[in-house]
């Protein structure tokens, strides 16, 4: 039930700031220079802070501490509800843009020699001004032109720029996931010189999954894919859990994964699964003589992740 | 829940469900009856309704004319601009909808976790009920303690110590499989996805511009290692 009441204002807000955001269009350049401080100061500044995590009808608590130190980035995700867990990243460039960012800023050339745009796929606005964690926000809508991904409202802070508040929304409007600093504190002391785990169960996040700065589109290794969402980018590839090869798409807000995998003499198994607002498509692909299990996953709807996963085709293979 | 319904042998274990008070076991009895029991189904139906309406009178949930006040105030607003305006529309046609859907939406996942957490068959063509009412199971988004069962919770981690398992729950990979069939392994296939997902979220957190906010969803140390490399491969 809190979970109806905390969404419904913040909802009534998205809706009713709309007509007043649409006749405004200049304000999509303003969007589009908040999502790129959002992003320059996630890679920049140091601070620790409390957030919630609502989704579904949980919600859970985390303190993030994050520095950075002569150059690199040190993070660390702490869960503060259920078992002692964290996650842990480092070493990653403070001046490493991925291609999501190089997507928003619109510095990545696509093969037409188009450069990727935002706003060819989210409807940007700004929707006034909020409070989130007793700090001043500007309130960035984004609302998706097509149904292949989501949309997200989020609160940037307006001294820093950090991103306080982030809400996912699906096609019908329900809001499927929202993330909101109760707290922040900007450099820290920084205690934390040395970033080793303290919980038993803890992740060491790969730090940069794909590579930095990438100026133009380059295509997936082994694999083609027949169909693309507009405006997703291949902005990588790695080979995970010994023998899976992951491939990464961004159209510089929304993501998702491909994973293909050796299934030789595997039961096939086809079909479409969720967890909280991650969904996931799972199928098979035929390369010459060999299976392969293909899963897609990502925070877009099942019905993207479907159609990626039914058209990958092996490199070479007939189509 | 007060209608008489003695002639029923679940009838005390629906009462109870109705009260948040059934457990596991009669839930899953429950699930299991209805989809063959059109009498209990109806009943099942009829209780969900009552409940729902009692809900629906609570002050705090939005008042039921809203939608259509709503409707009324959008449709004197100026048609929105050339080219903006179907997307747009589509997203405005919802807005009545908006503060009720948020909250269908967990119980609608919750209803069919229900389905893929026990032995009852997995998948959306499987449950007897139909959406609606499913999503009419709305009163178990209210933190019955009878939902909270250790069978949903088998994950290593989660049991650990008694903390409230709301939140691992919610975070279960459901799977609809394309075809119905008893004979799928659920529990491997959840464990694949959750490390597929996991590795898909440092992915998500470098190339979405939300910093280390995306990590919040992954279920760190959820997954049993050996369970994971197991995974699939029977």
């Amino acid at each position: 039930m809190i979970r109806v009441f905390s969404f419904t204002p913040l909802i009534l807000a998205w809706a009713l700031m709309l007509p007043q955001a649409v006749s405004a269009q200049p304000e999509t350049a303003e969007a589009k220079r908040w999502l790129g401080q959002m992003a320059q100061s996630n890679r920049e500044l140091s601070y620790q802070g409390l957030f919630t995590y609502e989704h579904g009808i949980a919600l859970e608590t985390f303190k993030l501490t994050r520095w950075v130190d002569q150059g690199a980035q040190y993070e660390r995700l702490e869960h503060l509800s259920g078992p002692e867990r964290e996650v842990l990243r480092q070493g990653l460039a403070a001046d490493c843009q991925s291609a999501g960012d190089q997507v928003r800023h619109g510095r990545l050339t696509l093969s037409d020699g188009q450069v990727a745009d935002l706003g060819e796929y989210y409807y940007l606005d700004m929707a006034g001004q909020e409070r989130v964690a007793g700090r001043s926000t500007r309130q960035v809508q984004i609302i998706p032109r097509d149904t292949y991904r989501y949309g997200y409202l989020l609160d940037v802070d307006e001294d820093t720029g950090l991103l306080l508040r982030s809400l996912l929304i699906d096609e019908q409007r329900r809001v499927l996931e929202r993330f909101q600093f109760v707290d922040i504190q900007l450099a820290p002391a920084q205690a934390e010189i040395r970033l080793e785990p303290r919980a038993q169960l803890f992740r060491q996040a790969n730090a940069h999954p794909s590579p930095c700065n990438p100026t133009a589109l380059t295509q997936p290794d082994g694999w083609h894919l027949d169909w693309l969402p507009p405006g997703f980018v291949f902005s990588g590839q790695q080979t995970v859990q010994d023998d899976t090869e992951m491939l990464m798409y961004t159209d510089g807000l929304s993501t998702f994964s491909v994973f293909l995998a050796p299934a030789d003499g595997d039961r096939a198994i086809e079909g479409r699964a969720q967890r909280g607002a991650t969904n996931a498509y799972m199928g098979q692909v035929a390369a010459g003589e060999r299976r392969f299990r293909v899963t897609v996953v990502g925070e877009v709807p099942v019905q993207t992740a479907e159609q990626v996963a039914n058209g990958i085709v092996a490199e070479g293979a007939q189509p | 829940m007060t209608e008489p319904t003695h002639h029923h042998p679940l009838a005390e274990s629906l009462s109870a469900l109705m009260d948040d008070q059934a457990d596991e076991m009669e839930l899953q009895r429950l699930l299991k009856a209805s989809e063959s029991d059109a009498e209990l189904k109806a009943t099942w139906s009829r209780y969900q309704m009552a409940s729902a309406s009692l809900r629906r009178d609570l002050p705090a949930t939005a008042p039921s004319d809203f939608g259509a006040r709503l409707s009324a105030a959008l449709a004197d607003e100026p048609a929105l601009g050339a080219g903006r305006g179907s997307a747009l529309n589509r997203w405005w046609q919802n807005a009545g909808r908006v503060a009720v859907a948020a909250s269908v939406a967990a119980a609608v996942i919750f209803g069919v976790q229900q389905y893929g957490g026990g032995s009852a068959p997995v998948g959306g063509e499987a449950p007897a009920m139909a959406e609606s009412e499913r999503s009419e199971l709305r009163p178990s988004a209210s933190a019955p303690a009878g939902f909270q069962s250790p069978a949903l919770n088998a994950r290593p981690v989660s049991a650990q110590s008694g903390f409230d398992g709301r939140s691992q729950q919610a975070r279960q990979v459901i799977f609809e499989p394309r075809q119905a069939n008893d004979q799928i392994p659920i529990e491997q296939i959840r464990a694949y996805l959750n490390l597929l997902i996991d590795e898909h979220t440092d992915h998500a957190s470098f190339n979405s511009g939300q910093g280390m906010l995306p990590f919040a969803r992954a279920v760190v140390g959820e997954t049993d290692e050996a369970d994971a490399q197991e995974a699939l491969e029977d």
